[in-house]
C-alpha cells in the first residue's frame, strides 16, 4: 500500500500505527495512572470523539484536501530532502560566491516565451565592479545576449553590449490605429525579424539627494528580415508597397519604405544623450515621493545610413501613500524630431506600448513620431512577500510634436498584478520586489499575461 | 435539491461539532495523582531518525495549509490535552518536567542555567552549516563540544542575549534545553583545527581556514576591548535522531505514546514563545536524542535555538510583521486582496512602524520587542505549529501559570546573565515583566484560576488558591465566584455566588452527603472587563468522591473548560 493510501485511510480511521512497550500493570488502582498500562494520565480514559455524523459529513472534503496537498507537500519535501536548490546553488556558483549563473524565465503574451541564464562575476577589484551577462532564448527564433561591464561605483560608468535576434517582432503601422482601423485598411498586426547589435556606454552620477544625472552613448546595427517570421503574417504580406517592389527597385518580398523606413537597408546608428532626474522616491515597498525625468538623445546614421534625428522625453511619477497602500500616477511623453532630410527609421519612432507602458498592448503595437502614456496604479499589501496592483494605462501616438494628436483616440488598459518580494530581512516596507506577474486587458487587444521569474 | 442536501450536511456537521465542544462528565478515579509519564522505559533498538530539521519549507506548507485544512475538516474541536494528570498538571516526562511554577527556583540557579560554560581557548572543528546565525562548531579546552554563535553586524547582543535568556527561561519552566553561556574571546583564543571543514552551500565539504574564520569574525560586532561576544551552546549528548514533530508520534519509539499535538507541554509552549517573541518555533528547532541513563536507552526531547527571540531574526533585526503574521496566511491574504488592502493586520498600523523605528534605534541589542503594546491575541510566529493550533484556553492557562511564575527578581537575574549594555538590559527586563503581566491578565482571568483545591476536615468547605488574585492579575476582592454543585451525572443541585476575599478562598460544598458519592464543584469567576463591564470566564471543576472507608469526601480531580 502506498504512503498516500495509508495516509488517506488514516484520515478516515484516525489510526497512526504507534506501538506500546509491555509492562506489568497488576497494581491496579493503588497506584497512579500509568500510560504503560494503557491508562490516560488523569485516569479517566480518552474524551469522546467527534460525532460520527460530523466525521462522515466532512470525510469527502477532508480526503479531497489531502489528495490536493499531497503532491505539493511531498514535492517540496523531495526538493528539500535532496537539497536540490542547494545543489543548484553549488553547481552554478563558485566557492567564493562571486561568480555564478542563475536561471531566468520571461513571458509576455504575443511573443515567444524565453528562458535562459543570468551570469555574474563580482571578483573584479573596486566596490561595485561587476561583469554580468544574460542569455535568453526561445529556440533559433529568439536569441538574446547581453554583456554588462560595470566599472567601480564611484565612476558611475558601465558598458553594455547586446545582441538581440527576434523573428517575432511586431508592427501594426504608424499612428493610433485600432484593430478596426487596420481591418478597414485590409491590414493586420504583422511580424518581422531582426538582428540587433549594440554597444552602449552609460554614466550615472548622484549630484544631490534629489538630483541624478544620466548620460549614454551607443552604436547600433540592426538588420531586418521579412522572410523569416513567427507569430503572424510577415510585414511583407501586410505592408507591401502598393506599386510593387520592382517599381521601387527593391527585391521581391520587400516592404513599403514609406511605412517602414529603414527596413530594407537596416540601421547603422550612433546615439548620444542624457537625462536629468529630479525629486526623490526612496527605494523600498510603495514608498511615497515624486520624480521628474527629462532627457534628450541625438541619433546620427553611420556607414551610409542617412538617419539624423533627436528624441526628447519627459516622465513624471507621483506616489502617495505608505507601505500598506499606495497610489502611483505616472505620465510619460516622448517625441522624435527629424534633424536631416532622411525619414526617421520606423524603429526609432516612439512606441509607448509594451511591458513598461501600455501593458495591454505588445511592444511595437503603436508607433508614432510622438507618444503619450499615463498610468495610474493602486498597490496594496497582501502578504509580507506579496503585493497586489490594480492598474490602468492609457496612451496614444501622434504625429510630429503632438500636433495632430487625436484627443478622442486613446487606448486604455486595465490590469491586475502581483509582485513577489524577497523575504524581507527586517521591516516589510524595506523589501525589494523580485518577480512579477501581471494580467492586462485592453479592449482593443484582449488579455495579456506578463511574467518574469528569476530563480534564487 | 442539491443545495438543500449540502445545507443539511453542513448543519449536521455544525451540530455535531457543537456537541463535540460540550464538556462531558467523566469521573476521576480515587487513586494517586500521576506525576510521571513513565516514558523512560528501555528502548533497545535506536528509533528511526528523521530529517525534519532540513525541511523548513515543507513544514511551512504542510502545517500552514495541508494540516490546517485537515484539522478544520476533522471537526476535532477543542480537544483536551492528553499529557495532563488529575490535578490539571503535566507530569514529568522526557518532554517536560515542571520546575519553577511548581517549586520556585532561586534566582541565581535560574541565572546559572543548564549546561557548562565553555573554557577558552576554543578550537573550531566545523563551520556552522545549518541555520542563519554566524557561528562555528567548537571544542573547548576541556574537550567539550559546543555550537558557538555570534551576533549580526550592528547588533551586539541580539543573538547572544536572545540565546542566553531564552535557554534559561525555558529550562526553568521545565523544558529540556542544552543551555547557553556567553563566551567573550580574543581572536587568538579561537583556533582553527587543521581538519576543520564547512559545507559550502550546505552540500560541498571544503576545508575551513584561519583566513575564513578571521573574515567571519571581522563582520561581527566586537566588545569595546576588542573581544568578540559569542554564545556557546553545549552539544546535546546522545545519538541525535533529528527533530521531533509537533504532530503525530515517532512510530519507532515505544515510549512515544501521546500524539505530540495533544501534549499540553507542546501546545502551551506557544505562551512561552509568545512571551519571548520567538520567531521560528517548530520542528526545525527541536532535537530528539537517543540517550543512555542508568543503563536504559530512551529518547529525550529538546527545544533549542532561541536566537530568534525578542527582536532578533538571527542574522538581522525582526520587522514588525515577523511577530504578527505566519508565512502562509490564506485567509488574511485573501482578505487583504479582496478588500483592496483596507483589511489590515495590527502590525500594519502606523503606531507599529513608529515603535519599530524607536525600539531598533534605542535598543539595538534587543530590536523590536514591544512591551506595553504586546497583544497575545495578535501575536504570531512565522509558521503555524500543529500543537500550537490545538492549544485550548485550558492549555493557555497552564502556559500562563508557568510564565507568571517568574518573579521580577528572577527575570532580573536572567537578564543580567545576558551581558547586555545597561540601557538594553533595563528595557529587556521591563519588557519581559510587562509581557508576562499581559499574559497573566489575558489567560489567568479567562478561566477560574482554581489551584490546590482541598476540602476542610469536615468536608463542608472547598478551599483553593485563586492564582489570578495571588499573582496580582485580579483584585483581592474583585472576583465573584459563581459556584454550581453538580451530582455525578452533571445535574446542578445547588448554585450560589460568593465574593473573593483574597488569594485563598473557600466555598461551601453542602457538606458530606454519602447519598451523592460523586460531586463536582463548578466555579466560574465574574470579573470586571476593561470598560467596567462584568465578564464571566470559563469554569474550573473540582471533582469530589466519597471515600467510604474513611467516611469523607476527597478531591480526586481538577479540570477546566477547554
Amino acid at each position: 500500500m502506498t504512503p498516500l493510501a495509508l495516509w488517506l485511510l488514516a484520515a478516515v480511521a484516525g489510526a497512526d500505527g504507534a506501538t506500546t512497550a509491555p509492562v506489568d500493570c497488576a497494581a491496579g488502582e493503588d497506584r497512579a495512572p500509568d500510560p504503560r498500562c494503557g491508562e490516560s494520565l488523569d485516569g479517566r480514559g480518552p474524551p469522546p470523539p467527534a460525532p460520527a455524523v460530523t466525521r462522515a459529513a466532512l470525510a469527502v472534503p477532508r480526503v479531497a484536501a489531502r489528495v490536493a496537498f499531497w503532491p505539493v507537500v511531498h514535492t517540496t519535501e523531495l526538493v528539500e530532502r535532496y537539497q536540490l536548490i542547494d545543489w543548484m546553488d553549488a553547481v552554478l556558483t563558485t566557492d567564493d560566491g562571486l561568480i555564478g549563473v542563475r536561471p531566468i524565465i520571461h513571458y509576455s503574451t504575443s511573443f515567444l516565451p524565453s528562458g535562459g541564464l543570468r551570469f555574474f562575476d563580482d571578483r573584479l577589484p573596486g566596490a561595485g565592479t561587476e561583469i554580468a551577462g544574460q542569455f535568453q532564448t526561445a529556440g533559433p527564433d529568439v536569441l538574446w545576449s547581453e554583456l554588462d561591464l560595470r566599472a567601480p561605483a564611484w565612476t558611475g560608468l558601465s558598458l553594455v553590449a547586446t545582441w538581440n535576434r527576434r523573428y517575432d517582432r511586431l508592427f501594426a503601422g504608424i499612428g493610433p490605429r485600432s484593430l478596426a482601423d487596420l481591418d478597414a485598411a485590409g491590414q493586420q498586426i504583422a511580424r518581422y525579424g531582426s538582428d540587433n547589435t549594440a554597444a552602449e556606454l552609460r554614466w550615472m552620477r548622484v549630484a544631490a539627494r534629489w538630483m541624478t544625472a544620466y548620460a549614454k552613448a551607443d552604436v547600433q546595427r540592426r538588420d531586418y528580415t521579412a522572410a523569416r517570421v513567427v507569430g503572424g503574417p510577415s510585414v511583407n504580406e501586410v505592408f507591401a508597397p502598393p506599386e510593387g517592389c520592382a517599381a521601387l527597385g527593391l527585391p521581391a518580398g520587400c516592404v513599403d519604405p514609406a511605412i517602414l523606413p529603414g527596413f530594407a537597408k537596416g540601421l547603422r546608428l550612433a546615439h548620444v544623450g542624457g537625462t536629468l532626474g529630479l525629486g526623490l522616491r526612496e527605494p523600498g515597498r510603495e514608498r511615497p515621493g515624486a520624480v521628474l525625468l527629462v532627457g534628450a538623445t541625438v541619433a546620427q546614421g553611420l556607414a551610409g545610413d542617412p538617419s539624423r534625428h533627436a528624441t526628447f522625453s519627459g516622465e513624471g511619477v507621483v506616489a502617495v501613500g505608505g507601505p500598506n497602500r499606495a497610489v502611483i500616477v505616472r505620465g510619460r511623453a516622448a517625441m522624435v524630431e527629424r534633424l536631416g532630410s532622411a525619414p526617421i527609421p520606423f524603429e526609432e519612432l516612439i512606441s509607448p506600448s509594451g511591458d513598461t507602458g501600455m501593458r495591454g498592448f505588445p511592444d511595437g503595437r503603436f508607433r508614432g513620431q510622438s507618444g503619450l502614456v499615463g498610468t495610474a496604479e493602486y498597490r496594496w499589501y497582501i502578504a509580507a512577500y506579496l503585493d497586489a496592483t490594480l492598474f490602468t494605462d492609457v496612451g496614444t501616438v501622434a504625429g510630429r510634436a503632438f500636433t495632430d494628436i487625436d484627443w478622442g483616440r486613446w487606448f486604455p488598459t486595465f490590469g491586475l498584478g502581483f509582485r513577489l518580494f524577497r523575504t524581507p530581512n527586517g521591516p516589510y516596507w524595506a523589501a525589494e520586489a523580485r518577480d512579477e506577474v501581471q494580467i492586462a486587458y485592453a479592449p482593443d487587444n484582449g488579455v495579456r499575461l506578463l511574467l518574469t521569474v528569476t530563480a534564487f | 435539491m442539491k443545495m438543500r442536501s449540502i445545507l443539511v450536511v453542513a448543519l449536521a456537521a455544525a451540530a455535531g461539532a457543537a456537541r463535540a465542544r460540550e464538556p462531558a462528565m467523566r469521573w476521576f478515579a480515587d487513586r494517586p495523582v500521576a506525576w510521571s509519564e513513565h516514558d523512560q522505559e528501555n528502548v533497545p533498538a535506536r528509533p528511526e531518525p528523521n530529517h525534519l530539521q532540513d525541511e523548513p519549507l515543507t513544514l511551512t506548507i504542510r502545517d500552514s495549509a495541508a494540516n490546517e485544512a485537515d484539522r478544520l475538516l476533522s471537526a476535532e474541536g477543542a480537544r483536551p490535552a492528553a499529557d495532563v494528570n488529575a490535578m490539571d498538571e503535566v507530569p514529568c516526562s522526557t518532554w517536560f518536567c515542571a520546575r519553577n511554577h511548581r517549586r520556585p527556583l532561586p534566582a541565581d540557579e535560574i541565572a546559572r542555567g543548564p549546561g557548562t560554560p565553555a573554557v577558552l581557548p576554543l578550537t573550531v572543528t566545523k563551520g556552522k552549516d545549518e541555520g542563519a546565525a554566524t557561528g562555528f562548531v567548537v571544542v573547548d579546552a576541556a574537550k567539550n563540544k559546543f555550537m558557538l554563535k555570534l551576533d549580526p553586524p550592528g547588533h551586539l547582543g541580539l543573538v547572544t542575549a536572545a540565546e542566553t535568556v531564552g535557554y534559561r527561561l525555558f529550562h526553568a519552566a521545565g523544558y529540556n534545553v542544552p543551555g547557553a553561556h556567553l563566551v567573550d574571546f580574543r581572536r587568538d583564543q579561537l583556533r582553527v583545527s587543521p581538519k576543520a571543514t564547512f559545507e559550502l552551500f550546505k552540500v560541498q565539504k571544503r576545508p575551513l581556514t584561519e583566513a575564513q574564520v578571521t573574515a567571519k569574525l571581522q563582520g561581527v560586532p566586537h566588545l569595546a576591548d576588542g573581544r568578540v561576544r559569542g554564545v556557546a551552546i553545549p552539544w546535546i549528548q546522545g545519538d541525535v535522531l533529528g527533530s521531533f514533530d509537533f504532530i503525530g508520534r515517532r512510530a519507532s519509539d515505544p515510549n512515544d505514546r501521546i500524539p505530540h499535538e495533544d501534549r499540553r507541554s507542546l501546545r502551551a509552549s506557544w505562551v512561552l514563545f509568545a512571551w519571548l517573541s520567538v520567531l521560528d518555533a517548530g520542528p526545525i528547532n527541536t532535537i530528539d536524542a537517543y540517550v543512555e541513563q542508568s543503563g536504559r536507552h530512551f529518547v529525550r526531547h529538546y527545544l533549542f535555538d532561541f536566537s530568534c527571540s525578542f527582536g532578533s531574526a538571527t542574522d538581522y533585526a525582526q520587522g514588525p510583521q515577523h511577530d504578527g503574521e505566519y508565512l502562509v496566511e490564506v485567509g488574511r491574504t485573501l482578505g487583504s486582496l479582496l478588500s483592496l488592502g483596507f483589511y489590515q493586520r495590527p502590525f500594519q498600523a502606523e503606531s507599529s512602524r513608529a515603535e519599530w523605528v524607536r525600539l531598533n534605534g534605542t535598543y539595538p541589542s534587543i530590536g523590536y520587542y514591544p512591551a506595553e503594546s504586546f497583544d497575545p491575541d495578535t501575536y504570531r510566529g512565522n509558521r503555524r505549529v500543529p500543537a500550537h493550533m490545538r492549544m485550548t484556553a485550558r492549555d493557555a492557562y497552564w502556559g500562563a501559570k508557568i510564565v507568571t511564575s517568574f518573579t521580577d527578581e528572577q527575570l532580573h537575574a536572567v537578564v543580567a546573565a545576558a551581558g547586555l549594555p545597561d540601557r538594553d538590559a533595563a528595557y529587556l527586563e521591563h519588557a519581559l515583566e510587562v509581557r508576562r503581566d499581559i499574559i497573566g491578565r489575558r489567560y489567568l482571568r479567562a478561566i477560574a484560576a482554581v489551584e490546590n483545591p482541598a476540602l476542610s476536615p469536615d468536608g463542608g468547605l472547598l478551599c483553593f488558591d485563586d492564582l489570578a488574585v495571588g499573582r496580582g492579575y485580579a483584585g483581592r476582592d474583585e472576583p465573584t465566584y459563581l459556584v454550581d454543585r453538580l451530582d455525578g451525572d452533571g445535574r446542578v443541585v445547588a448554585s450560589f455566588e460568593q465574593r473573593a476575599t483574597g488569594p485563598r478562598a473557600c466555598v461551601g460544598t453542602g457538606g458530606p452527603d454519602p447519598g451523592m458519592p460523586y460531586q463536582v464543584i463548578r466555579m466560574r469567576e465574574r470579573l470586571r472587563g476593561p470598560r467596567g463591564e462584568a465578564i464571566v470566564g470559563k469554569a474550573s471543576r473540582v471533582h469530589l468522591r466519597w471515600r467510604a472507608a474513611e467516611r469523607k469526601f476527597v478531591v480526586v480531580g481538577l479540570e477546566r473548560d477547554e
